[in-house]
């Protein structure tokens, strides 16, 4: 077998140098499509990421939701805060702490626009975050009106990041048709999360001051977080929570959770749609580009594997030389195109600070694909291998 | 009788007819068509554009499917022959081509490569082999040269080269030498009369080049996919020879000859042997083509010797022409090849030659 490989790997490589100037064009759309591969992955990649990116940055063995839950990012339907007191009865419960999650626009300092952003409140008394940026500067948040401000907040946000830094307090308003006078909100401090795909920027406050804006009572819950005594079961924790509370409440586990928000992007969303359609996209354009330089270099050499069969060899020789040609032809566009996906998550993720970086999984997935490619491609370009007939040889 | 066996038959047609098409577009392109070729042999298959002469070729190269008839190629009977098998015995002969289809990627050395490989032969050795027969065929100097490097007489060279390289029993070749100017030809078929006399191998070629049919052992003609003629030159200018030297023979043409000597079959016997049982009756006619036989009587006190014939020599005749018996027994002295025409054929002979019937009765009229 290693001979078979090696031999027909010696001829695969000697007819693809031999064409390979004439398939310049063709290894180049090939490129392209893993390109696009990349980026539609790492987009997708940086949605979900984003959209786990607040649960990620809590303290929460468990969350309690609304039975009618979708996502953070649908503003939550609400349930008792009386709940999280029976829960924190339950034995082996540590913590059972209120979250409250609210989409709100403010207005630009500057211009007046309003500004997307999501707001977190919480219960000073019991911290949920696990950044330390924020828990230092929980304090500020016990003043009136004032919240702390996500540092990569985007667009107009920049411009109120950088006054807090000079060390001034800049107000936003927050525009409400019916009031007289605009609520108004105080940057106290900055913390550092990074935005999502459906908010410029993100905000945190403390409940009492969630109250003041929204006029919510603060017996509505967006999400309780709940933290369980280190020798118990989190998924016995679970059930046993989930039978206290009842089915109007769901209770679920950090993963479960964060599974939750990703396939809600992934499913639920056109964006998510859109962007595992760009990368079936991706590798259609791939399959197609790496099957016309195949089938260029099969029409092109017909003549050469008619006298491998005349000679003897097996079509199973014939078909490995397509296919190594095939995948050799992936591999290569694969390097350069990897190192210029690099090269452009970097811009994005500069230009939208979304997380969009190369990981280990992404290169392995889009490698995984390109070799699938290439394997379609070889599939393909095979049946054009059997008009490769001995008897077109003679006279 | 026991007889000396023929050399080894490479390549057997019996009764092959071949069609093209199915069902209403069936066209019939072959025609109960026979045919031995054995080791040693140089046959030269002639004929008109779509006489039938590739459809031949590649059948015997197991390139097509065997229709009707029966086919042995390489001690391998071709019909129902599975993929795998048909595979393997392709690897056991030699094909060159017209045009020479050489891999245009790799270099001259490494296109002879190809064929080593697939006969299982180690790099080493096979690039030693491959650089022996590029430098017998006048490349050595050009074994990394590519093909559009070369000329086109030296790329048809290597590809004869790639063929030949593993010393292949049969070679089938389709107008080998059309590409080639008058030299290379002569060297290219000069180097297939080596390897067939060195490995006995057999060589299958279809031309148009008159310039090489010098070399035939044997000439195939093929007309409307029915082979009209199938002549072992040398044998057959050898009988002449002899025929021409026997007075019944001295007023043939060399055409009338030739048609004789078509007809005749060669048959090897040892010593001892007998050829002719004196009071059998008479079937077939002798030439003595090697070795020596005594005539023996038997005049009822049992057989004595009355004389030795040697090559050359014909005898068997009398019986036929009259309807008598065997008057002697002829018995091999040594072991010998004698060329026998049946009595049919000889009856035709003598019927479609008057002149030659009146010398025979003159003949023996006159004895």
């Amino acid at each position: 077998m290693r001979q078979f490989i090696a031999e027909s790997l010696f001829v695969a490589t000697r007819q693809l140098r031999h064409r390979g100037r004439q398939a310049g064009p063709m290894l180049a759309g090939v490129g392209v499509a893993i390109v696009l591969m990349f980026m539609q992955l790492g987009f997708r990649n940086s949605l979900y990421e984003s959209a786990v990116g607040v649960p990620r940055a809590v303290s929460a063995d468990l969350f309690v939701t609304n039975a009618l839950y979708e996502s953070m990012t649908v503003v939550p339907p609400w349930f008792p805060r009386s709940t999280l007191h029976r829960i924190s009865a339950i034995d082996g419960v540590a913590t059972a702490r209120p979250l409250y999650v609210q989409a709100v626009d403010v207005s630009s300092p500057s211009k007046g626009v309003k500004m997307g952003s999501w707001m977190l409140a919480y219960d000073l008394r019991q911290p949920v975050f696990l950044a330390a940026d924020i828990n230092q500067a929980a304090d500020l948040l016990k003043l009136p009106n004032a919240v702390l401000l996500d540092s990569r907040s985007r667009f107009e946000y920049q411009t109120v990041v950088a006054r807090v830094r000079n060390g001034e307090t800049p107000s936003l308003t927050l525009p409400q048709g019916s009031a007289t006078l605009s609520p108004y909100l105080i940057v106290a401090g900055l913390f550092t999360q990074g935005p999502t795909f459906f908010a410029d920027g993100l905000m945190i406050t403390s409940d009492l001051n969630y109250y003041r804006w929204m006029q919510t009572p603060l017996d509505r819950l967006s999400l309780g977080l709940v933290t369980l005594d280190p020798a118990t079961d989190p998924q016995e924790m679970k059930q046993r929570i989930q039978t206290a509370v009842g089915d109007g409440l769901r209770v679920l586990t950090r993963q479960e959770f964060l599974d939750q928000e990703r396939n809600f992007f992934a499913t639920r969303t056109p964006i998510g749609t859109i962007f595992n359609f760009g990368l079936l996209v991706g590798m259609v354009v791939g399959v197609v580009f790496i099957s016309q330089v195949l089938q260029g270099i099969v029409e092109v050499n017909i003549r050469e594997y008619a006298v491998l069969s005349t000679m003897g060899y097996r079509e199973s020789f014939l078909g490995m030389i397509v296919l190594e040609i095939s995948l050799i032809v992936a591999v290569v566009t694969f390097i350069p195109s990897f190192a210029l996906s690099v090269l452009l998550y970097h811009l994005a993720a500069n230009a939208t600070t979304l997380p969009l970086a190369m990981t280990v999984e992404s290169a392995v997935t889009v490698f995984g694909a390109v070799l699938c490619m290439g394997v379609l491609a070889s599939l393909i370009a095979m049946r054009k291998l059997k008009k490769s007939n001995p008897l077109d040889l003679f006279s | 009788m026991t007889m000396i066996p023929s050399p080894e038959t490479l390549v057997k047609v019996e009764s092959i007819s071949h069609f093209y098409g199915e069902s209403d577009s069936k066209t019939q392109v072959l025609f109960d068509n026979n045919l031995s070729v054995g080791a040693g042999e140089i046959t030269i298959m002639t004929g008109p554009s779509g006489s039938g002469k590739t459809t031949l070729l590649t059948l015997i190269g197991g390139l097509r499917e065997v229709q009707a008839g029966a086919l042995t190629v390489l001690g391998t009977p071709l019909t129902g022959i599975s993929r795998k098998d048909q595979q393997l015995l392709r690897r056991r002969i030699g094909f060159i081509f017209q045009l020479h289809n050489l891999f245009e990627s790799l270099t001259a050395i490494e296109n002879v490569l190809m064929a080593t490989r697939i006969a299982g032969v180690r790099d080493e050795v096979g690039r030693a082999q491959g650089i022996e027969v590029l430098k017998r065929l006048g490349l050595g100097h050009r074994i990394d040269y590519k093909p559009r490097a070369l000329s086109g007489g030296q790329r048809q060279r290597v590809a004869i080269a790639r063929a030949l390289v593993n010393r292949p029993k049969l070679i089938l070749a389709d107008e080998p030498t059309a590409a080639l100017d008058k030299a290379s030809g002569r060297d290219v078929v000069d180097y297939l009369k080596e390897l067939t006399t060195e490995c006995s191998s057999a060589v299958i070629m279809v031309t148009h080049d008159h310039r090489v049919l010098d070399t035939a052992d044997r000439v195939v003609n093929m007309i409307d996919g029915r082979i009209v003629s199938n002549t072992l030159v040398k044998q057959a200018i050898e009988i002449c020879e002899f025929l021409r030297r026997i007075e019944l023979f001295i007023r043939f043409s060399p055409t009338e000859l030739g048609a004789i000597a078509d007809q005749m079959t060669v048959r090897y016997y040892k010593q001892g042997d007998p050829l002719i049982q004196q009071n059998d009756i008479g079937e077939e006619f002798f030439i003595l083509g090697s070795g020596e036989v005594d005539v023996l009587i038997d005049q009822g006190s049992g057989p004595g010797r009355v004389s030795t014939l040697g090559a050359g020599s014909a005898f068997g005749e009398r019986a036929l022409l009259t309807g008598e018996r065997r008057a002697a027994s002829i018995i091999a002295s040594q072991d010998c090849k004698a060329y026998v025409l049946s009595k049919t054929n000889f009856d035709a002979a003598v019927k479609g030659s008057p002149d030659f019937r009146t010398q025979l009765q003159r003949m023996y009229l006159s004895r």
